[in-house]
């Protein structure tokens, strides 16, 4: 408190400074008059303090005080120059008069140069910090749901992670690399208006409604975020109303989704002939169990209507007659082959399940908004409906958005905005994405599509994943899955006097989502199961924010934020289930039979106060300096624990501004020079791993259980990333080209990590803190106007980042650079064994290594010597089974024998924006790249290993598959056998904790790397010229059509090469996207 | 000013009373501090031992999959201890069973101290869990032979790494616990059969001190033992008469049981016995597919009884335990399909079968058993015959009338505890009782370890090693 005061007073005192040093610059002068006057901001009644007042082609000058009154001495001829950052600048020829007064007007152009920072907003000439934003422009023609995937490419340094082409999901993002060794953890913090982190996503904000995306990547930047703020920050503006004529938008869009690429697989006859002919060649011990029975879909036995359609003609003429048969060939795409076993006729029906599963998508989106206001009030009010498909059949996203922003201003010193927003979202995403994606799609094409009486028939016949289609008539389509997202925000800003203003916020966010699922009687599900989730997020927060802009004497400016923020989250969570209806008619629990019926509700809270503070000054424009800091106090630790304090602080130099360099002014028209330094915080524990966790579930003959879950650490602290940051601004040609130039050091020490223990403690882990690791890197943001004529130009901008994530330190455990986790290998430099792996100090993370695949074995006496595989179980080997290298030649193949792949994420990525502009007609084309990484396709492998028996192959297996001595094939047999079940494992291999641990084959001949070029958009917009627009009575009226996510130049063979995570156990790929629409303005 | 003083003032009401701010209620979980403060913590504790006490058992994998009962079912998927390819890079970790006795040990030391309203009912409390905790040392000796002691439970992260104590200690704490137990049930400490109680301790002791007795060389003691603990255990029982009924879901913890592991679906799913039995598409052909135990999900043929059992079965045709423990699918043609569990064959719910057997951990027929096979060791055979006759002749087998000598008496009860006992998780250490008893050579009966030299206790795994350098690896791995 007594700080506060003092502080207080030596501001007052500052303030008297320029008052003084005006009064030295008047002194001398001849013929002179006092000319005084007040500066007045734009509404022309709200005096501005701190303008420059200088005098044309003479070394004095002043500036306006707080209550924007000035006084200078010059003579009558003189020219007075009123300037101000952010405003246009005034030029008054003094003349007889002794007072002017001015009212300064907004500059339009200066102001797009101003940047959202933490609590406040600065101008991009003197901001010290790393920091890059995307405007509207990027976010107005996104095809579809997810406003995030717009920064793909786009902002060095973040790097997005698709995880599925549902509509709407979210991608793993990271900025700088992240701060932790596993990704989920790495999510930036999102502030949405003013809400911090109680988003974790921003997949439900209509894109149409942003203004701009602000990326906070350096810690001197975020550091007035203090906690959570270590993996970066994502600010994102709503569009506001501004004074002036009404404005009305209306915004129509279509288009469509689509599979960019189909995976190869075999079509029926050729199924067929490959999985009978291969299990009569290679399973010697039981064909007839294969072959016969209706058991897979290369077995025969199939009666007429039922799942399999394979049987033998002579059966099918026989039983069913020659009318029907025929009807089949001719009219239900039934078709007839030589069995290659027996040499009989065998008939069945193609099918496609690819077709099955994907389709594609429609796409509907309008928008609509008003804005507008006047000397008093202004308000943005918009609204929008989006209806999208997903290109895997039963998904969907459909989302109502409404938002409305109001300013008030209530009197001179108060001003009110207010904010409402609500958005539903309707969505319907796979239930199990690797039933779906990974297991569906490869039904074998003999299995029916649909039955005689034309419902769907289940595929092979079992629950879990089934033909796709089954699935939505008698599941899916009962799927009613709503969110209702509702934000409040009240929050005043008093103007107290000239410079300083008191701004208090209210905010009220929360998330409510009412889930219904129920599965109707059928085949596979014969009890008619029913579940039911209510879950309610809130979160509150509460804001104060003393804001004290000051500047004297024209060079000295200084702005000062003082602040504190409370956060309260509560979370809700209910949810039912049932089963045993009698009816499909009533899909809720209440029809479930109540013997079966079991409810379960939870509560948890979170709570964190801050407070903080940030000094900005900056010397004419000159030389800059921002300190910050923030106090954070977080319930998730224990009491002793609880607070962390996060300093950062920048400096900048604008090197440009300086006298000695104007000779080279006409070349180098900004440059900058910017350091950085601060300290963020995580906070990404439960508040029960500081205290100890006993939970319920633990049910036993019917009574309640409780174990102890979690173990206490009430030792927990702050996990803290400092970060140092170096960078410059450059512009040339009167900033026709800038470009930002980045080098970072980030490091993460006292890690909030899972420490493992072992196992006789009981527990697997613990949550303790300890390990650093750094991320080191250089980014670069280039934006250049490369032709600009009156009808044609050029924009050009692109972005460059690399990243290296290593361990520093590591808990001493004995072993070598205190090494957690990996395996050994053999060392051919040395001959002995290294460990590798896990994480270790100095060493990049992510790595993976894998068996080395060296071919196929052409003979059973040159299969007899090969080596003992520890993954067959010492099963025999024979011609057509792999050779895989045995490094270390000790007669074993096991992990000593892996070689290493590569790392899981890119170390460098990019993209490239090319915008073109003919007079009205303007062209997008849009790429980006990530290089580094490697993708293990287990997909793939579980294809070509046929992991379940049963499941259809890719066309590279009848044609690249091993068949007879002496065959130079690329993979070793294709046997219908799963190749893992049943110890082949010529395909799948063990991870031995340093390769895949789960869908991955750690097999070589599955890997490639991940590099690729995306060519992510080619879009064309039309504005219409004005006199057509004036003969309309439009403002505007602008048609456009893109195509995103065209296609990739890459290696990896398998749907998608945007995996970060190692391996690819078959995704929901990206769709291609066709995007047609028309905005008009009014 | 005035104005900026109010501020300054009201920012500064905000920082005083902003320390209760960061605190928050935690509801729907308890925390350390809160949790044993009542006795209702204590009951529930016990039952959430018990559920975790249920996982641990639910697996063939450390008692039946390293025996001779099994061969790859229709699809496959063997795990390493049936391949016999058991190494540190993928041994089973025991991280399961110390869990189990984390919980023990957190309740024998915080329920210990807590005031009962009547005492007795918190000694019921304890000598359950010393039973468990007694029952899951037994475990990890059978499995892995030493293991580290842990008496306290886990609280924080700066525990001492423990070695593995040699086999006697560990044998020391498993009879002392049993002590305990039996010190402190009251009366015949019977709440339910789904709970431990005295005569299941009695049953645990006679199981032990033959471990002991025969593989950890004890002494005729012990042996004797193990009778005086057999009968105790079988008071007030009786054998059905019926041996399919043992099984039977209608007939849950009926006359022979003494303690099992309550199984329902939907307190736990995936019952162990699913990994015998045929998916319906597998058997959809066969002639006799009403009566095969079949599931449309839930079910997976990764074994099936290896023709050995099978044998050992249709050594008397009589044997009514063929039908109730194993069953055939029969094709068209009269040929073999495959071969399923027939014992636990669950029930069915809404035109599914859901695989919802107990798992009996002790029932009489082993208690008679026990005798026998004590007996026999103790070289009585006339009187181990006598105990043995009890179980042929309810399996409708008749009288044992072999040669009566020690060896071959001791052989024919092995093999009678693979008949009747085949699936209940007993098959592994029963083999290596009589292996180190000296009545067979385990290197012979079981046909993956013939000409090998597999260990016949676990490895524990290699990265338990490097988190605890104070362990060391089983000997005989690497």
């Amino acid at each position: 408190m007594k700080l506060l005061i003092k502080l207080n007073q030596r501001l007052r005192n500052i303030h008297l400074l320029p008052l003084l040093l005006c009064t030295v610059a008047t002194v001398y002068g001849q013929n002179e008059t006092t000319i005084t006057g007040t500066v007045y901001g734009e509404t022309g009644t709200m005096p501005l303090p701190g303008v420059n007042i200088t005098v044309e082609g003479k070394s004095i000058g002043t500036s306006s005080d707080f209550d924007g009154n000035y006084s200078i001495r010059v003579a009558s001829s003189d020219v007075l120059v009123f300037s101000y950052i952010g405003f246009k600048e005034i030029r008054k020829t003094v003349g007889e008069s002794t007072v002017i007064d001015v009212t300064m007007l907004l500059d339009a152009e200066e102001l797009e140069d101003v940047v959202l920072i933490g609590y406040g907003k600065q101008s991009r000439s003197t901001v010290t910090s790393a920091l890059s934003n995307l405007d509207e422009v990027e976010m107005q023609k996104a095809p579809g749901a997810n406003p995030l995937l717009q920064l793909q490419g786009k902002v060095a340094g973040v790097s997005l992670q698709i995880q599925d082409g549902q509509p709407g999901s979210n991608p793993q993002i990271f900025i700088r690399g992240g701060s932790s060794t596993s990704p989920e953890g790495d999510t930036p913090l999102f502030i949405v208006d003013g809400i911090v982190g109680g988003m974790r996503n921003i997949s439900d904000l209509n894109p149409d409604d942003i203004k701009s995306v602000q990326v906070l990547k350096d810690a001197a930047s975020t550091a007035i975020y203090g906690a959570r703020a270590a993996n970066g920050i994502i600010i994102v503006e709503t569009k506001s109303g501004s004074a002036g004529k009404t404005q009305v938008n209306l915004r129509l869009t279509t288009g469509f989704d689509a599979m960019q690429k189909k995976l190869p697989l075999l079509n029926a006859r050729d199924y067929v002939y490959l999985s009978r002919k291969n299990t009569a060649q290679f399973n010697t011990t039981n064909p007839d169990f294969f072959l016969t029975g209706g058991r897979f879909g290369m077995s025969t036995g199939n009666p007429r209507d039922s799942k399999n359609t394979l049987e033998f003609l002579d059966v099918y003429l026989q039983d069913y007659g020659q009318d029907y048969v025929a009807d089949l060939i001719n009219n239900q795409g039934w078709e007839t082959m030589v069995d290659p076993i027996t040499g009989k006729k065998l008939i069945f029906q193609n099918n496609n399940f690819q077709d099955a599963t994907f389709q594609l998508g429609q796409r509907t989106e309008i928008d609509f908004d008003i804005s507008g206001g006047g000397d008093k009030v202004n308000y943005y009010f918009g609204l929008g409906y989006l209806n999208q498909d997903g290109i895997v059949r039963g998904t969907n996203y459909k989302n109502y958005s409404l938002l409305y922003k109001g300013n008030f201003k209530l009197s001179d010193s108060w001003t009110l905005n207010a904010k409402a927003s609500l958005s539903i979202r309707d969505a319907n995403a796979p239930n199990n994405y690797e039933w779906v994606l990974a297991r569906s799609v490869l039904l074998p094409p003999t299995y029916r599509k649909y039955y005689e009486n034309g419902l769907p028939a289940p595929g092979e016949g079992i629950s879990s994943f089934r033909n796709r289609l089954h699935e939505i008539h008698y599941k899916t389509k009962y799927n009613d899955l709503n969110v209702y997202r509702t934000t409040f925000q009240l929050g005043g800003v008093w103007d107290i006097m000239p410079g300083l203003t008191f701004s208090p916020s209210a905010y009220y966010f929360s998330t409510e989502g009412v889930e219904n699922y129920f599965e109707a009687y059928n085949e596979t599900v014969t009890n008619r199961p029913a579940s039911a989730r209510h879950n309610l997020d809130r979160h509150l927060q509460f804001d104060g924010l003393l804001n004290y802009d000051l500047s004297f004497n024209n060079k000295h400016f200084f702005n000062t934020v003082l602040g504190t923020s409370y956060n309260h989250d509560y979370s809700y969570r209910m949810s039912g289930s049932g089963r045993e209806a009698l009816t499909d008619h009533i899909p809720t629990l209440n029809a479930t039979s109540e013997e079966t019926q079991r409810v379960s509700t939870t509560i948890n809270y979170d709570a964190m106060l801050s407070f903080f503070g940030r000094v900005n000054y900056h010397y004419d424009h000159r030389y800059m300096l921002s300190i910050s800091a923030r106090y954070d106090g977080s319930s998730r630790f224990a009491k002793n624990n609880k607070w962390g304090f996060f300093p950062g602080v920048s400096a900048g130099w604008n090197i440009h501004r300086e006298n000695f360099f104007s000779p080279l002014s006409e070349v180098v028209s900004n440059l900058k020079l910017r350091g950085s330094w601060g300290k963020t915080g995580n906070n990404s524990l439960s508040i029960f791993d500081s205290r100890g966790r006993y939970s319920t579930g633990y049910m036993y003959d019917g009574n309640v259980g409780i174990l102890n879950t979690t173990l206490i650490n009430d030792d927990l602290i702050w996990e803290e990333t400092a970060s140092f940051d170096i960078g410059m601004d450059l512009g040339l040609f009167d900033n026709r080209v800038n470009l930002l130039v980045d080098f970072y050091n980030k490091e993460t020490s006292e890690r909030l990590f899972d420490k493992p223990l072992w196992s006789s403690t009981g527990f697997s882990a613990i949550k303790s803190n300890y390990g650093t690791i750094s991320n080191k890197g250089i980014e670069i943001e280039l934006n250049a106007t490369v032709i600009d004529n009156e009808n044609f130009s050029w924009d050009l901008g692109a972005t460059f980042a690399y990243n290296k994530g290593i361990v520093e330190e590591l808990p001493e455990n004995g072993e070598d650079k205190n090494r957690i986790g990996g395996n050994f290998i053999y060392d051919p430099t040395t001959g002995g064994t290294i460990k590798v792996g896990g994480i270790a100090e100095g060493e990049r993370f992510g790595g993976r290594w894998a068996f080395n695949y060296l071919g196929v074995y052409q003979t059973d006496e040159q299969a007899a010597s090969a080596p003992n595989d520890l993954n067959a179980s010492g099963r025999t080997k024979y011609a057509g089974d792999a050779i895989f290298e045995d490094r270390n030649n000790d007669g074993v193949l096991d992990n000593r024998d892996m070689i290493f792949m590569g790392y899981i994420r890119p170390s460098k990525t990019g993209g490239i924006v090319n915008h073109f502009k003919y007079k009205s007609l303007s062209l997008r084309i849009v790429t980006d790249w990530a290089v580094g990484h490697v993708i293990d396709n287990g997909f793939k492998a579980r294809v070509m290993g046929s992991a379940r028996n049963n499941n259809n192959a890719y066309k590279e297996s009848l044609t690249d598959t091993w068949q007879y001595e002496g065959d130079d094939a690329i993979y070793p047999k294709y046997s219908v056998q799963s190749d893992y079940d049943y110890n082949f494992r010529n395909h799948n291999r063990w991870d031995y904790q340093i390769g895949n641990a789960s869908g991955g084959a750690n097999n070589s001949l599955y890997y490639s790397k991940g590099d690729f070029l995306a060519f992510r958009e080619v879009s064309l917009s039309y504005q219409f010229p004005k006199r057509v627009m004036d003969d309309l009575n439009l403002s505007g009226l602008e048609l456009y059509v893109g195509v995103y996510n065209i296609g990739y130049l890459t290696r990896y063979d398998g749907l998608m090469p945007e995996l970060y995570t190692g391996r690819d156990y078959g995704t929901y790929p990206r769709p291609r996207q066709v995007n047609l629409g028309a905005k008009v303005s009014f | 000013m005035q104005r900026i003083k109010n501020i300054i003032l009201i920012l500064g009401v905000f920082t005083l009373g902003s320390c209760q701010l960061t605190e928050v209620d935690t509801v729907s979980d308890i925390t350390n501090e809160q949790y044993w403060s009542t006795q209702g913590d204590v009951e529930s504790y016990l039952f959430g031992i018990y559920n975790k006490m249920r996982n641990e058992q639910n697996s063939t994998f450390r008692f039946e999959d390293r025996g001779d009962s099994f061969v790859p079912g229709l699809e496959s998927g063997l795990s390493s201890a049936w391949n016999q390819n058991l190494s540190p890079q993928n041994a089973p970790d025991w991280l399961g069973y110390y869990n189990l006795i984390h919980h023990c040990n957190l309740l024998l030391t915080y329920g210990a101290q807590m005031e009962f309203q009547v005492e007795q009912e918190k000694n019921q409390i304890l000598a359950e869990t010393y039973f468990i905790r007694a029952f899951s040392y037994f475990n990890l000796i059978r499995t892995w032979g030493e293991v580290p002691i842990e008496l306290e439970p886990t609280e924080s992260a700066s525990e001492e790494q423990l070695a593995r104590a040699p086999k006697s200690e560990v044998m020391t704490q498993i009879l002392a616990d049993i002590e305990n137990a039996l010190a402190l049930f009251p009366g015949d400490g019977l709440v339910t059969k789904s709970r431990a109680s005295k005569s299941a301790t009695y049953a645990l002791k006679a199981d032990v001190l033959l471990w002991k007795s025969k593989v950890l060389d004890g002494g005729e003691e012990d042996l004797l033992a193990v009778i005086t603990n057999a009968n105790a255990a079988s008071e007030g029982l009786s054998l059905e008469s019926d041996f399919s009924q043992i099984y039977d879901s209608e007939n849950k913890n009926g006359s022979e049981v003494i303690f099992s592991l309550h199984f329902e679906v939907d307190e736990k799913s995936d019952h162990y016995a699913r990994n015998l039995k045929p998916r319906d598409i597998f058997v959809q052909d066969a002639v006799n597919f009403e009566a095969l135990p079949y599931a449309r999900s839930g079910a997976r043929s990764n074994y099936m009884p290896s023709p050995k059992l099978i044998a050992a079965f249709d050594e008397h045709t009589t044997d009514t335990r063929r039908d109730a423990s194993i069953i055939e699918a029969i094709a068209q043609d009269g040929s073999v399909i495959g071969i399923f569990d027939n014992k636990m064959r669950g029930t069915v719910v809404a035109e599914n079968r859901e695989y919802d057997s107990d798992i009996i951990v002790y029932r009489l027929a082993e208690m008679i058993l026990f005798k026998a096979e004590a007996l026999a060791a103790l070289n009585r055979p006339a009187e181990a015959i006598v105990e043995l006759n009890k179980i042929r002749n309810r399996a409708k087998i008749g009288d044992y009338t072999g040669p009566s000598d020690k060896n071959t008496v001791e052989l024919e009860i092995l093999k009678e505890r693979y008949r009747e006992f085949y699936l209940e998780l007993k098959r592994w250490p029963d083999l290596l009782r009589f292996h180190f008893g000296g009545t067979v050579n385990v290197y012979s009966e079981v046909p993956n370890l013939v000409g090998t030299t597999v260990p016949l206790y676990f490895p524990i795994p290699v990265v338990q090693i490097d988190r605890n350098p104070n362990l060391e690896q089983t000997e005989g791995y690497e």
